[in-house]
């Protein structure tokens, strides 16, 4: 075999051995290379951290202290001791940077005069330049941290440039933009919703609702984005409609019933269980038939509360006839609810029926 | 040239052209992930969680654990998946036929009672024997479900029946989960307007030797045993390059069964998980792209590369070989079920990148890779092949795959830096050196077994027995630290 067949002719010929040992130690070198880089980064890392938890807690005193002064006098006094020792410190971007971002930490979860010392200590220490440098970058991520240090710190003065960028290609700057025109000028803020052209993302709407929390509704406002072309926009807007319980947005919201979006719709539900009134039921009827499943069982675990009664028994007789599960046994539940004795009648008729296999002796247990 | 040498041409040239196309895309995954996890980590740096976490208008999701004889950690265990930082929640643990006491446990723990709750049969299952709920307001969220059992994927997809969320989460129920995992996890469903999220996943590491207190993770730990440590470096690279370059291409084909979100709604419309094969995780993954693509609407998956989820590796040859040998199986079981989807148009990078990447380098790998050594070894014994060359080419072999793991190292230090000390990246850094040599050829030889296996119609899942926790002083250590 050893003469038939000496050596694998074409490998030999593409790949002599040697080929094979150079690439071995290429890697071995690469290996070293990145054993080594791994090793100077793990001690720059740690030398690093080090710093970090020295200059967060230098700084965590300062802002403690400019916190709780009391007056503009106590707030000077306080910088300047500060500054004596460590002024050339301050110096540095890193130290700003770090400095920024535990103004911004604290300033969020405090407020009243201690959140506008430290917008003070942001202003006077002149972070805000820093912040507007981050602002100009070509980098979206400095860009978008920096709108954010900007809104939290309220300058409201950078509030126009801000705005422009709430229609921003980019996702993470338009959604920081957006929520930081409601951070810093409330319920008003929400009008770059008149000219958004991109999705408000689900994330971005709880973003919003959450900065929204202290500020009024103004229903005049909302009504044209319930007719809005962004249907992102039209379902916010139904989100508003139910927090804010805005009765006299409600023809306008039932219409929305009809959008081609289906969360449109199902945000539509929701808002009509907040404002309801006498001609709901027979509307959320009428539509019942058009509506998909999802639809139909929100409706149906609606009913109770907009009023069904006694009045809806034939309506929910006929739907136990429908062929899912699901709507049969919500339709069973409320009958059970507004008519105890209908449901045992019914029960009567439905034992027989393969149908109600699944669900009747659930139905029958609650019934007891 | 004899016919014998155009053969033998033909094997060891094709083997080598195989292997350079294998090295290439390892080196186009490692460096495509970059980007990546960079972006992730830069976005997580501004994102703020807790506007979910606090929201009443988060959306809903039911966490669904499946128990099978869990009976020795089901306590502490439900109890931690109940201290989830999540607002809008239900845990719904289902029993899957248990023979020993985890049931009979969890009632007289959580006073729990029988109740009567209607559960749509949207998928189709082994019956449920019943449902509980407890009367104690505090564990409102926990539902235990008893069924007859049918196995993990039965017992998924009766989770999913009884779920009445939007979103399900599947875990094992011995799994850890950091406290902000649902958060992070349900973030992407919520934002990407244009497209529906079907499901997204998480990281999942190792928990061995790390130190646990009150069902979660306090301090991170290199594993101190062999072979969980093993397991430790070929999740980092699994998870932190393989994981996160395919989500950059969507072309993701698999979300660990151990931790991953997923839209109820698409789930059931793609008809649950697939109950005969022991893949299931992947194959519901790919059966939810294929509906999407088949029904023309459009979906993205999202994977996270944050540590999310703690589980325990099998410390013996034994029960890893189980492991492996059944996740062989699934993969090429998930394969030959859409094989219509190879080199095929209609299915994009899934059909023209995903699945010819898991059918030439994950299923034939093994194979190849075992025919080849052994092939090479006899050639050489034969006088065939020059023992330099051979020797050349395990070297080749060798140092490619040492760069490969120390580059996952690499990742993982500049990025999520779990292991602290100096001195657990160089046992890390010893691993990659070790792992070809002592750890690869019992995965190769596993996985051989696996096609074997399928082959003989094997179908069972093989018991894993879970070493658990031992107690230590007020925290627990994974007990094989």
């Amino acid at each position: 075999m050893k003469t038939l067949i000496p050596y694998p002719v074409l490998l030999k010929t593409i790949l002599p051995y040697q080929y094979l040992l150079n690439a071995a130690f290429f890697f071995t070198v690469v290996v070293a290379i990145i054993l080594l880089f791994v090793l100077f980064f793990l001690q720059r890392y740690r030398k690093q951290r080090q710093r970090k938890v020295q200059l967060r807690a230098l700084f965590s005193d300062l802002i403690a202290g400019i916190a709780i002064c009391e007056s503009e006098e106590e707030r000077q006094d306080t910088l300047q001791q500060f500054l004596q020792e460590h002024k050339p410190r301050l110096q540095k971007s890193f130290t700003r940077n770090i400095l920024i971002r535990e103004i911004v930490k604290t300033k969020d979860s405090i407020s009243g005069i201690a959140a506008e010392n430290l917008q003070w200590l942001y202003e006077t220490l002149s972070l805000d330049r820093d912040s507007l440098l981050r602002f100009g970058s070509s980098l979206w991520y400095r860009k978008a941290s920096a709108i954010q240090h900007l809104a939290e710190m309220q300058q409201t003065k950078h509030l126009v440039k801000i705005y422009r960028d709430t229609n921003h290609a980019n996702y993470y700057i338009r959604t920081e933009a957006q929520i930081a025109v409601v951070k810093l000028t409330g319920f008003n803020g929400l009008r770059f919703l008149n000219i958004v052209s991109h999705p408000v993302s689900q994330w971005q709407q709880l973003s919003l609702i959450s900065q929204l929390q202290q500020s009024e509704a103004d229903a005049a406002q909302i009504a044209p984005w319930l007719r809005s072309e962004n249907s992102s926009v039209v379902e916010f807007a139904l989100r508003l409609v139910a927090i804010y319980k805005c009765h006299e947005l409600y023809s306008q919201t039932m219409a929305c019933l009809q959008h081609a979006s289906p969360m449109v719709r199902m945000q539509a539900l929701q808002a009509a269980k907040e404002i309801y009134d006498d001609t709901t039921l027979p509307r959320l009827l009428l539509h019942f038939d058009k509506a998909t499943k999802g639809e139909q069982a929100a409706i149906l675990d609606m009913l109770p509360e907009i009023g069904a009664g006694s009045g809806e028994i034939g309506f929910l007789t006929t739907l136990l006839q429908h062929d899912d599960d699901g709507i049969r046994f919500r339709a069973m539940q409320l009958i059970q609810q507004i008519s105890p004795a209908w449901s045992s009648q019914v029960m009567l008729h439905v034992k027989d029926n393969p149908s109600f296999a699944a669900i009747l002796p659930l139905l029958q247990k609650q019934a007891v | 040239m004899s016919v014998w040498q155009v053969l033998y041409d033909l094997f060891t040239y094709g083997i080598f052209v195989y292997s350079v196309a294998i090295l290439c895309f390892y080196i186009f995954i490692g460096l495509y992930s970059i980007g990546e996890t960079r972006k992730y980590i830069r976005k997580s740096t501004f994102s703020n969680y807790n506007i979910l976490a606090s929201s009443e208008h988060a959306p809903s999701l039911s966490i669904l654990a499946p128990a099978y004889n869990e009976g020795a950690t089901i306590i502490e265990n439900v109890r931690s998946l109940l201290n989830i930082y999540y607002n809008n929640f239900e845990v719904i643990i289902i029993n899957d036929g248990s023979k020993d006491d985890s049931l009979q446990k969890l009632v007289a723990e959580y006073d729990l009672v029988q109740v009567p709750y209607f559960t749509e049969q949207a998928l189709k299952t082994k019956p449920i024997r019943g449902v509980y709920k407890s009367n104690n307001p505090v564990y409102k969220k926990l539902v235990v479900v008893d069924k007859v059992n049918g196995g993990k994927a039965d017992a998924l997809n009766v989770g999913i029946n009884v779920a009445r969320n939007q979103y399900v989460v599947c875990i094992d129920v011995d799994c850890i989960l950091e406290q902000d995992a649902m958060l992070k996890l349900i973030k992407p469903f919520l934002e990407t307007p244009d497209k529906r999220v079907i499901a997204t996943g998480g990281v999942v590491r190792i928990a061995n030797s790390c130190e646990v207190e009150d069902g979660k993770i306090v301090r991170v730990h290199l594993p101190k045993q062999f072979l969980p440590r093993m397991q430790t470096l070929e999740y980092i690279r699994a998870f932190l390059l393989g994981r996160m370059a395919w989500s950059r291409m969507d072309g993701l084909l698999l979300i660990s069964g151990a931790f991953g979100a997923f839209d109820r709604e698409i789930v059931i419309k793609a008809g649950g998980y697939d109950t005969k094969t022991v893949g299931e995780d992947m194959e519901l993954v790919v059966r939810m792209r294929r509906y999407m693509i088949d029904n023309k609407i459009p979906y993205s998956l999202a994977y996270i590369p944050d540590p999310l989820c703690w589980t325990e590796a099998p410390v013996t040859y034994k029960i890893l070989g189980r492991q492996r040998n059944r996740w062989t199986r699934g993969t090429i079981e998930t394969l030959r079920q859409h094989r219509r989807m190879f080199f095929n148009r209609k299915y994009g990078v899934l059909g023209w990148v995903s699945y010819p990447y898991w059918f030439f380098f994950e299923l034939l790998a093994p194979l190849i890779e075992f025919v080849g050594f052994i092939a090479f070894l006899v050639f050489a014994f034969l006088g065939m092949m020059d023992w330099k060359f051979f020797a050349a080419l395990l070297l080749f072999i060798y140092a490619f795959a040492a760069v490969f793991s120390v580059f996952a190292i690499l990742m993982e230090v500049m990025t999520y830096n779990q292991y602290k000390k100096r001195r657990e990246i160089a046992s890390l850094m010893l691993t990659a050196l070790l792992e070809p040599i002592f750890f690869h050829p019992f995965t190769v030889w596993s996985a051989v077994k696996g096609n074997i296996d399928l082959l003989r119609k094997k179908k069972s899942w093989g018991e894993m027995s879970r070493q658990g926790f031992a107690t230590k002083k007020n925290a627990v250590v994974l007990n094989n630290g």
